[in-house]
């Protein structure tokens, strides 16, 4: 059904491979880094995103017997990851102090991850971040993970004609803020 | 809709490259994976024998499965198959996440229970702690939620509905967006020669009583943590797509590293001041070091907890003119902004 990504060397993780299964396991290759990037997104500390990317393919083992909308295949996973990236929050917010959540502060960057990241990336990153919440989770999930608008409708809850809306608007700023980084 | 720029298509699969699983990481989530549904689910163990401790009737039926033992086997389908829970009315009755969650079918293979129905068992035992649909809140992150206002409660609005039924309908006619879905997954993987540091973290401190800040310590702290080099945050439009420089001194990486988490963990465990003088430290030992601009925005944030309002605006304002394409800049003008 799927193409798993072909960089992994998969020698240590053979057995584990056989573990999960070959329906799981493909899954896991093909969109657990979408699901990574979405619970990045999602606000999920960088501390406990492996812990979250573990319960989402959790819940998917559990439910993928009954799972049978195979087209909405990422749609399904972002509903999943959504979930667990709820719960993580909270139980972060139990930890963190109550302002600094209120005013989105936190500092959801590790320290290796930041200094990791190209000029680029940082780029795109601060123009999500500056975009309007809308605006921002239909352009990433297009330009970024690539799904279509119906799915990113599905994903959202709104309508085709607002992913469509939304996205024309963010890739002319997204331009325009490219043009005017290039320019200085 | 015009198909994005060259640039702007770099810019994205940078960002994609970058912020993808680690294949070193990815492997060991999967045996990470593997180990922990094989403690939850006996039926996807190797044939060695039953768990130690079958915790339900479900996982007791799931290791009987896969020993062969037919009849036991078929109880097990009829008990699966027997409509404990209809899925329509979970469906129904849950808000939109479950309402975008699969359908939880009846219509099963005849097939003797397999590790797959047995792992059914499991979820529909499981499902209500597993997967139940909360409500979505807002946690306060502007980014924490992307739902929007139609969506975020009761049932899932029809056009969601719509939606969905287009795209398992006709997937392959739905009207693509992007054309970053073709070197979506191609690209997504990071070079595995990555500046990577250990990952250790720093032990847990204990806590020391909490007092106020002393005057002279706060000026102490502030002076040491302000960064004596700055990287102006700008890049040339040649340097997109390309990763930084891979860090020349490990050691030194490392200990920078160490220090900002330890500052960042006093911080959010509210110990601005123990937090600022972390700062301080790394202020001093690494006066142009690589995680400055990080270093700086956990001094603002460290500054607003201890009150220090006005020097914390004040230096958000510096910081904004001294890396203007910051990632944290929206962060950083939104500092002590619940404060008066």
């Amino acid at each position: 059904m799927t193409t798993a990504p072909r960089t992994h060397a998969r020698v240590a993780s053979g057995h584990a491979r056989d573990a999960l299964g070959r329906e799981l396991t493909a899954l896991f290759d093909e969109h657990a880094s979408f699901v990574w990037r979405v619970l990045e997104r999602l606000g999920v500390a960088s501390s406990e995103s492996e812990d979250a990317l573990q319960e989402v393919f959790v819940i998917v083992a559990q439910k993928l017997p009954e799972y049978e909308e195979r087209g909405a295949m990422r749609a399904w996973l972002f509903t999943i990851a959504r979930q667990v990236a709820s719960r993580a929050r909270r139980s972060l917010v139990r930890r963190e102090r109550r302002e600094r959540v209120e005013v989105g502060c936190e500092l959801g960057d590790d320290p290796h991850r930041a200094l990791e990241r190209s000029e680029a990336a940082r780029f795109v990153q601060g123009f999500l971040a500056e975009l309007d919440e809308r605006q921002s989770a239909v352009f990433y999930l297009a330009e970024i993970e690539g799904l279509t608008a119906p799915e990113i409708a599905t994903c959202l809850g709104v309508g085709l004609n607002t992913v469509y809306g939304r996205l024309r608007l963010a890739r002319e700023r997204f331009e325009r803020a490219l043009r005017q980084k290039g320019g200085r | 809709m015009e198909p994005l720029s060259p640039r702007a298509r770099d810019a994205l699969a940078a960002y994609r490259r970058e912020h993808a699983l680690d294949p070193d990481l990815h492997e060991r989530l999967v045996e990470r994976l593997a180990t922990r549904l094989a403690l939850t689910e006996p039926a996807i163990e190797e044939p060695a024998g039953p768990p130690a401790q079958p915790a339900s009737l479900s996982s007791r039926l799931a290791v009987w499965a896969t020993s062969g033992s037919a009849a036991l086997g078929m109880l097990g389908l009829l008990i699966w198959l027997a409509p404990t829970q209809p899925p329509m009315h979970t469906r129904s009755a849950s808000p939109s996440p479950a309402a975008l969650a699969p359908p939880a079918s009846g219509i099963v293979s005849p097939a003797p229970p397999s590790p797959a129905t047995a792992r059914a068992e499991e979820a529909k035992s499981a499902k209500s702690a597993a997967i139940a649909p909360t409500v979505q809140k807002r946690a306060g992150s502007s980014r924490a939620s992307w739902q929007d206002g139609q969506a975020s409660a009761g049932a899932a609005p029809p056009r969601a509905g719509q939606a969905a039924a287009h795209a398992q309908g006709s997937p392959s006619a739905a009207p693509r967006v992007s054309a970053a879905e073709q070197s979506r997954e191609q690209q997504a993987k990071p070079p595995s020669a990555r500046a990577r540091v250990g990952g250790a973290q720093p032990a847990p401190e204990q806590r020391p009583p909490a007092r106020a800040p002393l005057p002279a310590e706060l000026d102490e702290a502030e002076r040491g943590a302000e960064p004596a080099a700055a990287d102006d945050g700008a890049f040339a439009a040649t340097e997109l797509g390309k990763p930084r420089e891979p860090a020349k001194s490990q050691g030194s990486l490392d200990e920078e590293v160490l220090l900002l988490r330890r500052a960042q963990e006093l911080s959010t465990s509210g110990e601005p001041l123990r937090a600022l003088a972390a700062l301080a430290e790394y202020g001093r030992r690494f006066p142009r070091g690589k995680l400055t601009e990080m270093a700086e925005v956990q001094r603002l944030l460290a500054s607003c907890d201890l009150g220090r309002v006005e020097a914390a605006r004040s230096g958000a304002l510096r910081f904004l003119g001294r890396y203007p394409g910051s990632s944290y800049a929206a962060r950083v003008r939104r500092i002590c902004a619940a404060r008066p």
